[in-house]
């Protein structure tokens, strides 16, 4: 089995344009294809020279997996194939398919219109890229090739995010995108089957933070919003147009409308553009929102807000207290910066920055504390309003990545979007309190994982059913003797237990592309290993020697025998203090036919059950007699329970 | 049967007598399940033209699950929202406790239409009582309630198509879209043995809105069984829908009022995109189509929030952030009302166009618009539904005057339809109770066997393999490695042993080559006739008895038996076991070769 190489060509140690190249079994994918919102230079994008020096992205990358529709997540996607030439599959769930383009554009007019840049992707370019999208649904199974499968799962960040698990034949590798282990207001928490991938690629934007309650956090919140404009200050919100954007407002509603000195007198506006297509897309794809929004949506919708207005630019000039929520959220460019610069010099305004800033960006700058800051070329200006910082976005914490590894039980885990000190922390602690290897790459440093060294690695076969019988009658026969009345449904769990390590003889059969096959031995074929079993038939007097003075009554019931047994079973327990003593309870049958129940003894330290054990049951002709079975390799177990035998029965 | 034979085989039973309302037992493997859970609605054998409005001998027919130990299956798949109406009848009232699946708009389409039916059904409103008789388990039973919905659609498991889902014990089931209605699914039930495939009403046809067939399920399979047929139509669908349209727009110009019966989702969603389009292309821009039904709304927002279980085509709009379903839009513009209770509609200017059920006309708020309507000729009753279809015939208008014009909206594939593209071994057919037995269809596949199924009866589907899912330690293999290539270079086979460990899963742990085989290499064993000759009279006189691969010996108070390799003793003296032990090991030890 070969190794799984992984090389992030964005957001090794770093937020910003995810880049993720995972190389198994043959295969290349690329996670995500996001752009740096920190660099307006080439470093804005992934180094997609790692890939191909000649442009040969076609053969050298065999899909490419959006995971959500953040920039730093898609925002290279029409560079990589519209510029770069990429035209293998892209996929991603159908929200983010919906959603991406808007934000795409949106990102390009405040590139080329306002910044006047050049050498950008255009409007035909995103068009052409999303038409190479192929859109997926949650839990379904997409087969990329023959041999390349991938499936999304819920990942609660924004509206649509997934997290995907890639197959190639017995590998695989989960990479988490963005993902929230907590249910919020209008999403529901990550999910993921236990399904122990080689590798999890875990986002750990919040790898050191453990944050406390929501509910304190969104107390918190909105008090410092109500005690800025009871004091007649502006509040700005710097905030994605989607995702967070909508849990805010969704809050903000639910506050106003519960507080009288706020309801209809303090105004609260979102900024427009995007926002009302955005809410267009979170009616249409309510199924991917949380159950509470999901069964109310057909009475009330909860994207139709009562107390929050479209922002109109001349608002930022009104008197007067007010809420702006405005995009983006880093205060990099767009409406956010432009309300930043005319609110930032008083300090009875207040600037809320509810998500993760990059490095570099205005935001970045105003939470480091920064009193002056140069906006552009021509800009400079003096902060002076209040600065808070909340941790509103739906990342998972510290103890969401740990619930997430816990859940889906990977080998290996790899660190990526998150900042290299708090990773290196995370680092070690997921390797001394989980003891899984970890790894934390810089961009452009490339890890191995899942080869060889795995001892518990298998593969898949297929045994004949011929062989398992054979085998299972082997031990079931002579061991037990248990299916003498060929009962119908098998062997019954407690049997499963006691043939759980049965041997067989098998031919191998390898073929390519296909499971090794393990069918019937050549006839006549003997493996010079013979096994000898021996039962040996005690006949007893159940009145004088095992149930002493009992009544007799007790004895004509109908499962008589199976009581001398149960009570042999007690006499064996104190006798053979060292042995394991196990009674096995046949299912009662209506059939009438009679059965008798298992006594098993063994004698290994390790309690499992081998071949080294005894098995006591009633024999069928006489009803009196009991049967001792065992294999070669029990004679001494089968010594002493005969001489206990002996002992009772005289 | 012994567990030997019924691990290689599939057995299925047909739980209705009707396939129309599907309901079927399937064990696969082992493993039981039944496939779909229809409420099959019987109407009084009368003509709507003459029979009273309030007939009250209306039938539902829960399927007989008393064929089976319905607390044994393991597992239901559902197919589409029509055949999910008997399920609170199992969930509530029978001992059944396994999981069942379906799709997100199965699943949220089925519970709407229960509640439709309890809307309907439970309380009749012309004569007071709950005279709708169901029958279960072979006693009149009641509706069950809102609260048996509730708690039925909660125990449902959500799947996506192409979603693949492990049971166990080697089965895996996977959804398929069936083009039928959205999340309307083909069930394959697959091992490493077998596959089978279960379909119900499955579509191709380019009229509708859900996502397209998947072909899959038309690849070779073990078994495929199909239950809800098409029939095929005597005339094209489209000329049907253009002849439909014609009539309609002319009753509306003379002043007439349109009737509907329908179910409240499904193709009515189809109809009202194709009526509201035609309306428009007539100049009738105006014109108002109504839905009367307590569950029209949510089903009307329902349908525009499930893009994802749509055509391409559909799906379009959603990434322009439109309603991917007309009717979306129809209602924001007011073209388009729904309605709780059959009154409101009259707030509206006529002549009107009314959607309402229940599409038989036996039951439901469609009696209400029937009472005032059908004695105007100017009035049209429009029948498209293929299921409950009201007995309308001709020449009997003298009670109803109404006109009447059949529009089935039969986008199903018939029997020819899919003996033409299906590569199944078997294609099983539940047949309805009294029929003959049907020809072979003539499109049959070569090699394809026709096998029709009439009502609780059981088939049996004999499966070609028989083997069992294991994994193989990776480090086993490595070291046989060199020896399994060169084996397999000269075309041998590589006898193993080693140990079969069954914990949750089958694992094989390969201990030992035997070698690559050599046939002319086997062993002697030691015969009956050296042993006993080597035991002298040392135990007593012994007889022989032969059985298959091996022999019996038995001395008054011991017994030999040997089976291949196998030796085992009986006894009831430990010394004297002991003895024979010694000397079977000394014969398996040093064989005495044969001269």
């Amino acid at each position: 089995m070969s190794e799984i190489k992984v090389v992030p060509l964005g957001a090794g140690q770093d937020v910003g344009r995810s880049c993720i190249l995972v190389t198994m079994g043959g295969k290349n994918i690329m996670f995500d294809c996001g752009m740096h919102m920190g660099y307006s230079d080439h470093r804005r994008f992934p180094d997609f020279t790692y890939i191909s020096r000649s442009g040969a992205y076609d053969t050298n990358i065999d899909c490419v997996i959006i995971s959500h529709f953040h920039l730093d997540h898609c925002g290279a996607l029409p560079h990589f194939t519209e510029i770069c030439g990429y035209s293998g599959p892209i996929y991603m769930t159908y929200p983010t398919k919906a959603i991406c383009p808007i934000l795409l554009e949106d990102m390009r007019k405040v590139a080329v219109e306002r910044k006047g840049e050049t050498n950008f992707f255009t409007s035909d370019d995103i068009r052409n890229c999303m038409k190479k999208v192929i859109p997926i649904d949650l839990h379904q199974t997409v087969k990329v090739d023959e041999e390349l499968e991938i499936k999304a799962y819920y990942a609660g960040h924004v509206l649509g995010a997934a997290m995907f698990q890639v197959k190639v034949g017995n590998q695989s590798v989960v990479y988490t995108g963005d993902y929230n282990m907590t249910p919020d207001r209008h999403l529901g928490a990550a999910w993921i089957d236990r399904c122990r991938p080689d590798l999890l690629i875990t986002e750990t934007t919040y790898a050191t933070t453990v944050r406390g309650s929501k509910r304190a956090r969104e107390r918190d919140f909105l008090k410092k919003v109500h005690d800025c404009v009871r004091d007649g200050g502006k509040v700005l919100i710097p905030v994605f147009a989607l995702g967070r954007a909508q849990e805010l407002c969704i809050l903000i509603e639910a506050y106003w409308e519960r507080m009288d000195d706020l309801r209809g007198k303090i105004p609260v506006y979102f900024s427009a553009g995007l926002t009302e297509r955005a809410i267009e897309y979170y009616k249409l794809f309510i199924n991917w929102t949380n159950e509470k929004i999901r069964t109310t949506f057909v009475d009330r919708n909860m994207f139709d807000f009562k107390y929050i207005d479209t922002f109109q630019s001349h608002f930022v000039d009104e008197p007067g207290p007010m809420v702006v929520f405005a995009s983006p959220g880093m205060l990099h460019a767009g409406i956010s910066l432009q309300v930043f610069k005319k609110w930032c010099h008083d300090p009875k305004n207040m600037v809320i920055l509810p998500g993760y800033c990059v490095a570099g960006t205005v935001g970045a700058k105003v939470l480091a504390g920064e009193k002056q800051i140069q906006i552009d070329a021509h800009t400079r200006v003096n902060v002076n309003l209040q600065v808070k910082n909340l941790s509103f976005s739906a990342h998972a914490d510290a103890k969401g990545i740990m619930q997430l590894i816990k859940m889906c039980e990977p080998k290996n885990v790899m660190l990526v979007h998150g900042e290299k000190s708090k990773m290196k922390v995370l680092k070690r602690r997921l390797e001394s309190e989980m003891g899984v290897r970890t790894f934390d790459p810089a961009n452009g440093e490339a890890i191995w994982c899942g080869g060889g060294q795995d001892k518990e690695k298998t593969t898949d076969g297929l045994v004949s059913g011929q062989v398992l019988r054979t085998s299972w009658n082997t031990v079931r026969e002579s061991l037990l003797r248990w299916n003498e009345s060929g009962e119908p449904d098998g062997p019954s769990k407690a049997a499963h237990g006691a043939i759980g390590n049965s041997p067989f003889v098998g031919t191998v059969l390898q073929m390519p592309g296909q499971p090794l096959h393990i069918l019937p031995p050549p006839k006549g074929l003997s493996d010079g290993s013979h096994r000898l079993s021996y039962t040996l038939k005690k006949y007893v007097n159940p009145f004088g020697d095992i149930l002493g003075n009992d009544s007799s009554e007790d004895i004509f019931r109908s499962a008589s025998q199976n009581h001398i047994l149960s009570q042999l079973s007690t006499t064996l327990k104190e006798y053979l203090p060292g042995a394991q003593v196990q009674y096995l309870a046949r299912p009662s049958k209506p059939t009438g036919s009679f059965e008798s129940d298992v006594i098993l003894v063994h004698m290994d330290e390790d309690g499992s059950i081998s071949d080294r054990q005894v098995s006591l049951q009633m024999a069928a002709e006489p009803q009196s007699a009991i049967l001792v079975g065992w294999c070669d390799g029990a004679d001494d177990v089968a010594g002493r329970v005969v001489a206990v035998l002996n002992c009772v029965v005289k | 049967m012994s567990a030997t034979e019924r691990r290689q085989c599939a057995e299925i039973i047909s739980l209705s007598k009707n396939p129309q309302f599907p309901c079927l037992y399937l064990e696969f493997q082992h493993v039981p399940f039944l496939l779909d859970c229809a409420l099959e609605f019987l109407r009084p054998p009368t003509s709507v033209h003459n029979a009273p409005i309030a007939d009250a001998s209306v039938k539902l027919i829960v399927p007989r699950v008393s064929e089976i130990s319905i607390e044994q299956v393991d597992f239901i798949l559902i197919t589409n929202s029509y055949n999910i109406l008997a399920l609170p009848f199992i969930t509530e009232y029978t001992a059944f406790k396994g999981r069942i699946f379906a799709t997100e708009p199965t699943v949220e389409f089925g519970r709407l239409l229960m509640e439709e039916m309890v809307g309907n059904l439970s309380r009749d409103p012309y004569t007071g009582v709950a005279n709708y008789l169901v029958h279960f388990e072979k006693e009149v039973h009641p509706l069950y309630s809102l609260h048996d919905i509730e708690s039925c659609i909660s125990k449902i498991e959500r799947v996506h198509y192409s979603e693949y889902l492990d049971l166990g014990g080697d089965v895996e089931i996977v959804a398929r879209s069936s083009g039928f209605c959205l999340g309307g699914a083909n069930w394959m039930i697959k091992s490493p043995n077998a596959t089978v495939t279960y379909m119900a009403a499955s579509s191709n046809s380019r009229i509708g809105h859900s996502t397209v067939i998947d072909v899959v399920p038309f690849s070779k399979t073990d078994a495929t069984i199909v239950a809800q047929l098409g029939t095929a139509p005597s005339r094209p669908l489209g000329d049907m829908i253009t002849n439909m349209l014609n009539i309609l727009v002319k009753t509306l110009e003379q002043g007439g009022n349109v009737l509907l019966p329908v179910n409240p989702c499904g193709t009515m969603f189809e109809l009202i995109a194709i009526i509201s389009e035609y309306l428009r292309s007539c100049g009738l821009v105006t014109t108002p189509i109504h839905i009367v039904s307590s569950i029209a709304k949510r089903s009307l927002h329902l349908a525009n929030i499930q893009g994802e279980w749509m055509s391409l085509e559909k799906q379009a709009n959603l990434y322009e952030a439109r309603q991917p379903l007309i009717h979306g839009r129809l209602l924001e513009d007011k073209l388009l009302f729904h309605h709780d209770f059959s009154a409101s509609v009259y707030q509206y200017r006529g002549p009107y166009i009314v959607f309402v059920g229940h599409p038989s006309l036996q039951a439901g708020q469609v009696r209400d618009f029937l009472n005032v309507w059908k004695n105007d000729p100017r009035n049209l009753m429009v029948v498209t539904e293929l299921l409950n279809v009201p007995p309308v015939k001709r020449g009997s208008a003298e009670i109803m005057k109404m006109q009447i014009c059949k529009c089935p909206m039969e986008t199903r594939l018939d029997l020819n339809e899919i003996a033409t593209r299906t590569n199944a071994k078997n294609l099983v057919i539940p047949l309805r109770a009294g029929v003959t037995i049907p020809e072979v269809p003539p499109t049959l596949q070569k090699g394809t066997m026709f096998t029709p199924l009439s009502p609780f009866q059981s088939t049996h589907i004999p499966f070609d393999r028989d083997f069992v899912r294991c994994s193989v330690m990776d480090q086993d293999l490595k070291d046989f490695a060199p020896i399994l290539l060169e084996a397999q270079s000269e075309h041998r086979s590589v006898v193993v042993s080693g140990n079969l460990l069954h914990q949750d899963k089958l694992t094989c742990q390969i201990r030992k080559i035997i070698a690559p085989f050599d046939a002319s290499a086997g062993r002697v064993r030691p015969t009956a006739e050296e042993i006993a000759a080597r035991c002298g009279g040392e135990f007593g006189s012994h007889t022989i008895h032969w059985i298959p691969n091996g022999y019996v010996i038995e001395w008054d108070t011991l017994r030999l038996s040997a089976h291949a390799d196998d030796f085992q003793i009986e006894g009831s003296d430990m010394g004297d076991m002991d003895r024979l032990r010694a000397l079977v090991v000394e014969f398996v030890k040093s064989p005495i070769q044969k001269t």
